[in-house]
This record gives C-alpha cells, structure tokens and sequence, in this order.
C-alpha cells in the first residue's frame, strides 16, 4: 500500500478565501486516526481530568499511602516490637532471677532443715519451735548437761543467741588433786531467738 | 489556510482510565510493601518465640502477634515475677543475714572452745563464759604441771582474732602452776 492510499483526501471548498489560497486545497485524515476517532468510546475513555492535577493527585496519594500505611505501619509496629522484646527480656531476667533465689534459698532451707534439732532442744529448755524472742531462759544443773545444751544452741541453725551467760559455782583456787568436785554445776542464762526464716 | 495550532495551551486532559489504571498500580504497590514489612516484622516475632521458647514454656505465656496483647500479657507476668523475686530477695537476705550471725556466734564459741582445750595445761576449767552481741569472753583456769607455764594458745586455729589476757600465774605446792586467763574473742570488725 502506498502512502497516498492511507490517507483520505477530500476536496475543499474555500471559494471564499481566494486571499490566502490559490487553486484547491485539500485536507487529510490518517485512516488510524480516523479509525480511533470512529471507535466507540467508553464511559471512562470519555470522562478525562486534567492531566496535571491527575499527576500531583497521585503523587500526594501515593506519598499518603506510604507515609500511612507503610511508614506510619512499621514506626508503630518496630516500637511495639523493640517493647515486646524489652519486656521478653525484662521477664527473662525476672525469671531467672527467681530461679537463682529459689534454688539458693531452698538449698540453705534444706541444709540447715537437716541439721535442726529444735525439737530435741525444747525438751531441755524454755523454748517452742514457734519464731520468737525468748529472753530470760536460766538452766541450771551438771556440768556436762549444760555445756550439752550450750552446744546443742549454738550448733543449731533455727536459734541466734542475743546473749548468754555462763557461771560455775567453783571458787578459787581449785585443787588439782581434787579433780571435778562431784558437786559442781553450772548456770546457763541466754536471751534466744529462734528464726522464721525457715 | 486552517490555523493548526501544534502547541495549544488547552489543558492537557488524562483519560479517566489510565488514572485509575495508575491509582490501582499504586494501590498494589503500597499493599505489597505493606504486605512485605508485615512479613518481616512477623518473622522477627517468630524468631522471638523459637529463641525465649523455653521461658514462655516455663511462665506459661505465648505470644499471639497480637503486640500490644502480647507487650500487656508479657508485662504483668514480668511484674508477677518480679515480685516473686523480690520477695525471694528479701527472704535470702534475711536468710544471709542469719546465716552471718550464726557463723559470727559458731566462731566466737569454736574459738573459745580451742582456747579451752589447751593442749599444753593439763587441765582447763571455765569459770564463766559470756557471749553478747557477736563477742565472747571467757574467764578460765589452766593448771600445768610443775612451773612450766605457757601463753594460752588454741589447738586448731581460730577464725575469729582472740585476745587473751593472762591475769597472772600461781605456784601452788611447787607442783602445780595455776593460770587466770580472761579472753575476749570477736569484735574486732565493729
């Protein structure tokens, strides 16, 4: 096809303007573009908006979407997070630290537990298993009985002495030779408390 | 001659449609990076769980992807626990602190229990023993044989610093010598 028969010409009658235009003049029409101009237009070929405010439209459209739905997003989701795996962490340290007591506590419970003898120790003196302060508490008797129960309080882990006191009836100078008189004995006087720690 | 007017100032016009083809293209474009920091950030949560899964086992907690449900419930376990902790805390301290007096009272009493057993007298007897606020003193005899007295030493080694103080010897019949010995053990760190 050659190039003239693209095109349509028609003749034009311009009689009236023989001041610009000698002789005839013709005009012509693309067959593509006459094919697009015999198309048949939808709703939405036919409706247009200006082209710059269609540009800028989208553009601040498009900087909202992201700056709302992105940015704003991740800003807001990136503080939850970092708070979530804060208070992760602060609950790891918690619990651990719970963990470390627990075991220390229940490890020095038990040891002294097994090594309490407060029960037997209440037979001997005024004292109840109950946590208290026992002031006042006097014993007297054999040498060897007291220094037994003088041994037994301190070696038990339940009891602090606040204060202890401990007399012999002997007086001075003793005599070797006599060894221990029979008679002698003790007096134990103590201020306990016994712990409610355990 | 037609006025051709190649370079119009009429307003450009855009078609309706290709507006809206752009508008949907930016529509998915914002969706998809949306999409895809959510993804991310889910997959950070993930990571979260597999790495603390044991605590969250332990406390009896989960993590839903639910943050702000999540930072809550994860917060008041935190608190729960770290009143546990301070309540523990209290308890090992006090534990501590009896554990510390006790020892200080054992030492006091083991160290005038080694001065009592002087290896060197042939026989020791306490006349009074006393024990107040972490210090001990004792007031004792020691009768060695003959003349041949000594200074008051423990047998074992003492924890705590003793102080003995001889208050003076005594011959008695040329066979015995009689010692007074008052000793203060402890309180040396006040």
């Amino acid at each position: 096809m050659s190039e003239k028969d693209e095109f349509n010409f028609e003749e034009i009658d311009i009689s009236t303007s023989q001041e610009s235009f000698d002789g005839n003049d013709s005009y012509f029409i693309h067959r593509d573009y006459a094919n697009k101009l015999n198309r048949k237009l939808s709703f939405l070929d036919r409706k247009g908006m200006n082209s710059r405010l269609a540009f800028w439209s989208l553009i601040v459209l498009t900087i909202i979407g992201f700056l709302f739905l992105v940015i704003l997003y991740s800003y807001n989701t990136f503080e939850n997070t970092s708070l979530l795996i804060d208070e992760v962490n602060g609950l790891e340290s918690a619990y651990l630290g719970v963990q470390l007591l627990s075991r220390v506590r229940n490890e020095a419970i038990g040891s002294m537990s097994t090594r309490s003898y407060l029960e037997e120790l209440e037979e001997k003196i005024p004292i109840e298993a109950k946590p208290g302060d026992y002031k006042g508490i006097t014993v007297t008797g054999g040498s060897r009985d007291i220094l037994d129960i003088v041994e037994m309080i301190v070696n038990e882990p339940k009891i602090l002495v606040r204060k202890l006191e401990l007399r012999s009836n002997l007086g001075f100078p003793i005599l070797p030779e006599s060894n221990i008189p029979s008679n002698l004995s003790l007096e134990l006087k103590t201020d306990l408390t016994v712990t409610g720690n355990f | 001659m037609v006025d051709v007017n190649l370079y119009s100032r009429k307003k450009r016009v855009s078609r309706l449609k290709y507006s809206l083809i752009v508008l949907l293209i930016i529509v998915l474009l914002v969706l998809g990076s949306r999409f895809f920091v959510a993804q991310a950030f889910e997959t950070r949560l993930r990571q979260v769980s597999r790495m603390k899964g044991y605590l969250f086992d332990n406390t009896g907690t989960y993590l839903t992807g639910n943050l702000k449900a999540d930072i809550e419930m994860i917060y008041d376990k935190k608190q729960e626990y770290t009143v546990m902790k301070n309540k523990l805390s209290k308890q090992v301290n006090d534990l501590r602190a009896h554990v510390n007096s006790k020892s200080v009272e054992m030492d006091v009493f083991r160290t005038i229990e080694a001065y009592l057993e002087d290896e060197n007298a042939m026989k020791t007897i306490a006349s009074r023993i006393q024990f107040e606020n972490g210090v001990g003193n004792s007031f004792y005899y020691l009768i060695f044989e003959g003349e041949n007295v000594s200074f008051p030493t423990p047998k074992s080694t003492p924890t705590l610093l003793a102080n003995p103080s001889v208050r003076g010897n005594l011959d008695f019949a040329e066979l015995y010598s009689l010692q007074l010995v008052d000793l203060k053990v402890g309180g040396h760190n006040e």
